[in-house]
């Protein structure tokens, strides 16, 4: 009995022994050199993952910095202490930081906006838009199906009950992932000082997007009338706002009679009453 | 020169029985004709409150493209943006028909395909304003004029789809004026040898087609399997010749010029009846029209005043452009029949309701029928899942988007709609590759 | 999707909307869905099911009954605690119920089919991800959890009509002395609920085939190695072929859509495995019978099989961006 159990022992061990050699010599032969930097620069990094440098996550823009093939301000998650941290890290200038955040550049609400068909489908936005380009009247406005809301990976949207996104600007970090998925290029990437946003991308004339939307740009130009700053200018039937300009006086928002134009303080909508 | 058999396809089964004849329309009160080509649009050369007489020309192209004409004499009531197939508001001349049917002097015509000189013939193309269909609509005079040789011209005759019968049903009634334009169309290209490719459904047709052909004609009929989507110029070819035609690519690289019957039969009419190409035969079908059938239609006319004519029953919540596989569900009746519209059909319920979507069951059917030897099942997972690089890896981009797979999947699966998105998204992530800023910025 | 009731004047036209729907292509759909499948196989076992009733008496409704029960108890359970809708559920606990009673001896108890099907459906398919995740074939699962776990009440052979205990046609000939053909063929030899009767089998079996339910590749493969290896092995390939659950299996189980290979032909090569391994246990083994087992052991191979019989692109389709 004992004899038994010692020579199971002393197999056991003897394999685990041999094994452990295999393994030692294995991880010599299999080792994969790398600049201790990267993984030091991956953990500084916010580890959002989300791809918008253009690498493939926070560990392939790591080993793009340690090699010197990029920038720390290519990271447009990371706040000023990290990219400060980032820098001094590896011995360059920090770069100068440019907050963004994205907004939604649609008023066309499920209220205001005609919904020409009903939709049976993927719920995609893109594969919507690809059928005719989609149900809603308005080739250029919000679908409503939330694919950006599903692809922000900071979860700071939210699909509002008016069947437009919301974009909480405190959260938003500005990757510009929104940004790309929209098929119809509503979502922006604009500073979060900027005072005014006008929220129509349609290049239709006024009698077309009266006809499917209450709530678009007609290119009535009365606020580049009522502008004193000449900061908002009507250009290919849609309104544009310079922002360096614009110093959110607010009169053009008052005077549109479409209420295509809103002031944004930031955190919340200022939505007029519908 | 070994005939390639399809993979896959689906058979989808064509009533049998005699094709129903050609049903002329009464000229509907409105028309909206569409200034748009592809790539480019028309001038107007109308106003508002501008009398037209059928046959008379209302745009001009700046470029290359063709001019239109009115399908019938009327006043033109606007000249504006209107809805067009895609769902782009593209410019369009509304008219009025004032039932008058005052029509053009027609041009002169030719009494044998063979009398005018290649460049005649491509002329009359061009004047008589005829797209090719087959060629997504651009000008026919530019298809006649090939930039590359071209060794065979072939005549699609082969509809594989079901309800369409737009094409077939000219072959069968109108044969003639199809075959004067085919010989006046091999003669301008120059091409030493053409095709007909029928289907097997037609080959009661091979007799009657043959006895208009002479030995001048080096043109032969042939056969294929009625098997969807062997219609589609990719397989037809493959099965014809053996070639090997990559998706997407146009005929004219590997030497040949695929034609279908519509643009056929307007060339033959434009050359010996001087007429412009102003109405073409649309198979109108489905469960929401009374008197479904293969109607002769002028171009403009809006889709609601098509199922009206029809016998509009029911409520139609469907209304498809195209073929029930290769076409797309329109969200408005205010849009107006044009060159490539081969069917409209109108349903009073969705299929999309019939056979709603539920788990894929990995039975394989959608493998068994795919023509491009793809693995829909994995395609579409990947599509859905958003891992386009995977969904590119397995073949995303190698899709026909014919819809055998999503015809056939029991569970009612939205297999062709996930493969185009990520066909979307794949080619949208390389054009944003393409254009952005060098992602590698050398530190100083 | 929601839609608002809006008019808007075109053209003077008011227009109510939105009537219309728009959805991709495509707008018509082949008539097999999947409430067809199900319903037809349903209706394929019902033939079978009405033979056993005959052979065997009531009893044999009981065992269905009690094993469709368990069946969508399971789907019951796995869909409340998973927070989802229980729709298109009846079809499929039906199938995996009524072929795991038809597997089943006729003197079982019937908390053996509940339990049996229950187990079946929760462990193999539930736990996968429900319907069309799973793996192994539930209602083999539950015969194998049945047959290890109660291996007495499993024996409970009857004689048909007289229903007195009798030993399986296949233990007969493998100790030396089995029926004749043709008893075998009518069926009235004990046996599983639903493996006796051949031309039950046969007719649901071409009921199947006939409106392409089931693919004709796994049935050819699976018996004509059966027949192959009964030929070899034992001079006597009929009677391979219609004692046992050969048939059953073959017509019923093999051609389950979910479990077997996508392909055409790795679903052939499921086929032979199946016969081949279920050979190799009657043979060879020391139980009688190895369908659900070789079916299991098949189920198994499937993700390999489809590797390999996976259609590729022509080479040469290059797309164009």
């Amino acid at each position: 009995m004992v004899s038994s159990m010692v020579t199971a022992g002393a197999v056991m061990g003897v394999i685990g022994v041999l094994f452990s050699i295999g393994l030692f010599y294995a991880a010599r032969a299999f080792h994969v050199e790398e600049d201790e930097r990267v993984e030091l620069l991956t953990n500084m990094l916010p580890g959002a993952n989300c791809g918008a440098c253009g690498f493939s996550g926070c560990s392939g823009l790591a080993q793009a910095l340690a090699a010197g093939r990029a920038q720390p301000t290519q990271c447009s998650v990371a706040n000023s202490e990290q990219l400060a941290k980032i820098a001094e890290f590896l011995g360059v200038e920090a770069g100068p930081v440019e907050r963004q955040v994205a907004r939604v550049m649609c008023g066309g609400t499920s209220a205001k906006a005609t919904q020409l068909a009903g939709y049976v489908g993927l719920e995609d936005c893109r594969a919507a838009h690809l059928i005719a380009s989609g149900p809603k009247g308005c080739t250029y406005g919000c679908l409503g199906l939330g694919t950006c809301v599903q692809e922000c990976p900071f979860d700071a949207m939210v699909l509002g009950p008016d069947g437009l996104p919301v974009v909480d600007e405190s959260v938003c970090t500005g990757c510009g992932i929104c940004v790309q998925v929209c098929p119809r290029g509503i979502m922006q990437l604009v500073s979060p000082e900027a005072p005014l946003t006008v929220r129509c991308v349609s290049p239709m004339a006024g009698k077309q997007v009266r006809a499917v939307c209450q709530a678009g740009c007609i290119a009535c130009k009365i606020c580049e009338r009522v502008c004193d700053q000449d900061a908002i200018h009507v250009i290919d039937n849609l309104a544009r706002v310079n922002e360096e300009l614009c110093n959110g006086c607010g009169a053009c928002v008052e005077k549109c009679p479409t209420h295509c134009l809103e002031l944004t303080d930031g955190q919340v909508r200022v939505l007029e009453a519908v | 020169m070994r005939r390639r058999r399809m993979p896959g396809g689906v058979r989808t089964g064509e009533p049998p029985g005699p094709l129903g004849p050609i049903l002329s329309l009464a000229d509907p009160k409105r028309l909206i004709l569409a200034c748009a080509q592809p790539g480019h649009q028309l001038n107007p050369l109308v106003k508002k409150r501008e009398r037209v007489v059928g046959g008379q020309r209302l745009a001009e192209p700046n470029g290359e493209g063709f001019p239109i004409y009115a399908p019938c004499a009327g006043t033109v009531t606007d000249v504006a943006p209107a809805l067009s197939s895609t769902g782009d508001f593209v410019l369009a001349i509304f008219l009025e028909n004032d039932g008058s049917g005052e029509t053009a002097p027609a041009l002169p015509g030719w009494d044998d395909p063979t009398d005018p000189t290649p460049e005649a013939i491509r002329l009359r193309a061009l004047e008589a304003g005829i797209p090719d269909v087959a060629r997504g609509g651009i000008a026919l005079a530019r298809s006649l004029a090939p930039t590359t040789p071209i060794q065979t011209v072939v005549l699609n005759g082969c509809t594989t789809e079901p309800l369409v019968q737009a094409e077939r049903v000219l072959l069968h009634h109108e044969w003639e004026t199809v075959l004067f334009g085919f010989r006046a169309a091999i003669r301008a290209i120059g091409a030493p040898e053409a095709i007909v490719a029928l289907s097997v459904a037609d080959r009661p047709l091979v007799g009657t087609l043959s006895q208009s052909l002479t030995e001048r004609d080096a043109i032969t009929i042939e056969i294929l399997p009625d098997r969807y989507p062997q219609g589609l110029e990719r397989y037809l070819l493959a099965a014809l010749r053996g070639v090997d035609l990559p998706v997407g690519e146009d005929p004219a690289t590997v030497g040949f010029a695929v034609f279908d019957v519509t643009t056929m039969h307007a060339l033959g009419r434009a050359l010996r009846d001087g007429q412009p190409f102003t109405h073409r035969v649309v198979t109108v079908a489905g469960d929401g029209v009374a008197r479904p059938g293969n109607y002769r239609v002028p171009l403009g006319m809006p889709l609601g005043a098509l199922m009206e004519a029809a016998g509009r029953q029911g409520t139609i919540r469907q209304l498809v452009w195209g073929g029930p596989l290769s076409g797309t569900a329109v969200a408005s009746e205010e849009i107006g029949v044009c060159a490539n519209t081969r069917a409209v059909l109108a349903y009073q319920q969705p299929v999309s309701f019939e056979v709603p979507t539920t788990d894929c069951i990995r039975c394989g059917r959608c493998i068994d029928v795919c023509p491009e030897r793809l693995s829909p099942i994995y395609l579409a997972r990947y599509a859905e899942h958003k891992r386009w690089d995977e969904a590119e890896a397995e073949g995303a981009l190698l899709c026909s988007s014919c819809g055998a797979c999503s015809y056939v999947c029991p569970t009612g699966r939205p297999l062709v709609q996930s493969i185009q998105l990520a066909r979307y998204e794949i080619l949208r992530q390389r054009e944003a590759e393409r254009a952005s800023q060098p992602k590698e910025v050398a530190v100083p | 999707m929601s839609t608002q009731t809006t008019t808007a004047a075109q053209d003077g036209v008011a227009t109510q909307g939105p009537t219309l729907i728009i959805g991709p292509a495509p707008y018509v759909h082949a008539p097999l869905t999947r409430q067809a499948i199900l319903a037809v196989f349903i209706t394929a076992v019902v033939p079978v099911l009405g033979v056993a009733t005959y052979f065997f008496g009531w009893r044999a409704l009981g065992v269905a009954v009690a094993a469709v029960a368990g069946a969508y108890g399971a789907e019951v359970v796995a869909h409340w605690a998973r927070q989802r809708s229980l729709f298109g559920s009846p079809g499929p606990a039906l199938v995996t119920g009524l072929v795991l009673a038809l597997a089943l001896p006729p003197a079982v108890p019937l908390w053996i089919p509940f339990i049996g099907a229950f187990f079946g459906v929760l462990v193999a398919q539930e736990l996968f991800g429900g319907y069309g995740y799973q793996i192994f074939h539930p209602a083999m699962v539950g015969w194998v959890f049945l047959v290890i776990s109660f291996p007495s009440f499993m024996e409970g052979w009857l004689e048909p009509f007289e229903l007195v205990t009798a030993a399986t046609p296949l233990s007969q000939i493998r100790a030396g002395a089995g029926p004749d053909l043709w008893t075998l063929f009518a069926g009235t030899t004990a046996g599983a609920l639903g493996e006796t009767s051949v031309p039950a089998i046969l007719l649901g079996g071409l009921l199947l085939l006939v409106t392409r339910v089931a693919d004709w590749r796994p049935v050819v493969g699976m018996l004509g190695t059966v027949a192959l290896m009964g030929w070899a092995f034992t001079g006597n390939p009929l009677a391979e072929l219609m004692a046992g659950a050969a048939l059953f299996g073959a017509f019923f189980v093999a051609t389950d859509p979910v479990t077997t290979p996508l392909t055409r032909w790795g679903r052939f090569l499921f086929g032979v495995g199946v016969g081949l391994v279920m050979m190799v246990i009657r043979l060879w083994a020391s139980r009688p019978e190895g369908v659900a087992f070789a079916i299991l052991f098949m189920n198994s191979l499937v993700p390999l099989v489809n590797l390999l019989t996976r259609p590729r692109p022509k080479k040469g389709a290059t797309a164009g961006a």
